[in-house]
This record gives C-alpha cells, structure tokens and sequence, in this order.
C-alpha cells in the first residue's frame, strides 16, 4: 500500500494518508461552518436543508427529533459521535473519485482508528450507565452466560475488528478494480470512450461509499444500544 | 506443485468462496426483499433500507477474504 512515511518524533506517519485526512477535515468543517453561518428561519439555504436533512436522519436513528436533541445532553454526546462518523467517512469515501486524491479510509490505519473509537466510546458509555455491574451485563441468558462468556468476549473483540474490516475491505478493493479496469484495456482506456467501465465501476463506488458510511454509523449505534440498554440482549 | 503455483491456486479458490459466499448471501437477501414489496409495496421504503444495511453486512466478510486472500497471503 501506498504509504510515504514521515518520521515525525521516531514516530512512523503515514504521509498520504495524513493529508488526505486534513483536506477531509477542512471539507467537513467549512461546509458545516457555512451551512451554520448563512442558515436562515423560514427559507432554508441550500447547504442548511442539507444538513438539516442529515440531522434529522440521524436524530430518526436514535428515536427523538433534532429539538428533543437539544434538550438530553448524552443522547447529544452520542448524536456528535454519529453525525461526526457518518460525515467523515462520507467525505472520505467520496474522496475517492476525484482522480489526485485517494480516500484516507483505503488503509487500515484510519478505519481501525475509527473502529477503536467507536469501542472506546461504546464501553465507557456502557460503564457510566452500568458503573460497577457492566461486567455482568456480559452475561446473557441467567446460568448459560457464565459457559458463553468466552464466546461472548470474542463477539466484542471482534465488533472493533469487522467494524474495521468492512469499511477498509470495501474502499480497498473498489480502488483496486477502478486500477485493474484500467488495466485489461492498457492505453485503450484512455481514447475512444475505453474508459467507460472505470466510470461505471466509479458510480457504484460512490454508491458504495454512502452505504458503507450508513452502516459504519447504524453498527456505532447499535453496539452503544447494546451496551447501555438495560434488560435483553 | 511449486510454491507459487501453490499460491496462484490458493488465490483462485479463495477469492471463488468469497464471491460465492457473497452472491448467494446477497441473492437471498434481494429475494426476501422483492417478495415483502410484493406483499405489501407501501413498506418498500423501510425493506429497503434494511436491504442495504444487510447486503452492507453481509458483504463484509466476503471483502476481507478478499483483501487478505489477494494481498495479504500472497505478499
């Protein structure tokens, strides 16, 4: 893979990726600052109904309304969470198909770190909702749960890992075949329209990236339902 | 059998699983899919975003055979 390391402090950083990543984080926050600055009541700029629309997609998600948002501050810690993932892969992703940039999430270096935050996040919500007893939320099902334990250990471990996996393995390998359709047809792909199946394959890839961002952001949900809902599995 | 035909075949067998796996998960899912609208059209909206969410999922682990088949095990 790719990956042009600085060596910043005897610390190894993968350049590429890096940059991508601040240019996804100046998209983000510039269209989020103008979408907040120009928002106006009653005739809804462009960028605002967009991003009112995302809001309240989210906010639909989690069971409430933007202005019951307002009122429940760790509902609205969760929502920051989500509404930040699902916007950041979504740009990321979508980076993808401008022809000089590559999606910072096609390493595992970024979406592992995305995973890891969702862990981490998704634990010490668990433990402030639980405190003391969030260990014997693990067990499931009255005397069963302590034989299940270790299965149960694995099937958290392994949420971080295929949270990871997923959003890697799908913009990976879509880079992949934009790269390897390019190939079969060698130079022919750049005259006569011989780049059609690139393009083709460039459309799904942007489907791909939003549906790949949606479920990153319904999993982080879900596994933060799991960990802080009391009663049932 | 040298090593590297052993690992073009291994590739080869590895990434058919994968995209068997994949297909027959995702045409099981689409099925499932056109009968509710089939049965009832006016809840297609929600199937469908369950549908998208599934085969998301369901393609997960077909992905990472591939990306650790093709390039990972064959450095």
């Amino acid at each position: 893979m790719a990956c042009s390391s600085w060596h910043v402090l005897g610390l190894g950083l993968c350049g590429r990726t890096l940059i991508q990543t601040w240019v996804v984080m100046v998209v983000v926050a510039s269209l989020a600052l103008v979408a907040a600055r120009g928002a106006r009541s009653g005739r809804p700029t462009w960028l605002q109904n967009l991003f009112e629309l995302l809001i309240g997609f989210i906010a639909g998600f989690m069971g409430t309304t933007p202005q019951g948002l307002l009122a429940d501050r760790r509902q609205r810690l969760l929502f920051d969470l989500l509404a930040a993932l699902f916007l950041f892969i979504l740009v990321s992703n979508l980076l993808d198909v401008i022809p000089p940039y590559s999606a910072p999430t096609n390493t595992l270096n970024t979406t592992l770190a995305l995973a890891i935050i969702v862990f981490v996040f998704v634990h010490a919500s668990g433990i402030a909702r639980h405190k003391g007893g969030y260990g014997r939320t693990f067990l499931h099902g009255g005397a069963a749960g302590y034989v299940l334990l270790p299965l149960t250990i694995i099937e958290e471990l392994s949420k971080p890992l295929t949270l990871s996996f997923r959003l890697f393995g799908n913009i990976f390998a879509g880079e992949l075949m934009i790269m390897v359709l390019g190939h079969i047809l060698g130079g022919l792909r750049f005259v006569f329209g011989g780049f059609v199946f690139q393009v083709a394959w460039l459309a799904f890839s942007i489907f791909v990236a939003a549906m790949q961002a949606f479920i990153f952001t319904i999993l982080a949900l879900a596994y933060h339902h799991q960990a802080t809902a009391d009663g049932g599995h | 059998m040298t090593a590297s035909v052993a690992h073009i075949l291994a590739t080869g067998i590895g990434l058919g699983l994968a995209a068997l796996g994949a297909g027959i998960g995702d045409g099981l899912v689409t099925s499932r899919f056109v009968e509710g609208v089939a049965r009832q059209p006016a809840a297609q909206g929600q199937l469908m975003t369950n549908m998208f969410i599934s085969v998301g999922l369901i393609e997960a682990l077909p992905l990472i055979v591939l990306v650790l088949v093709g390039f990972v095990f064959t450095k």
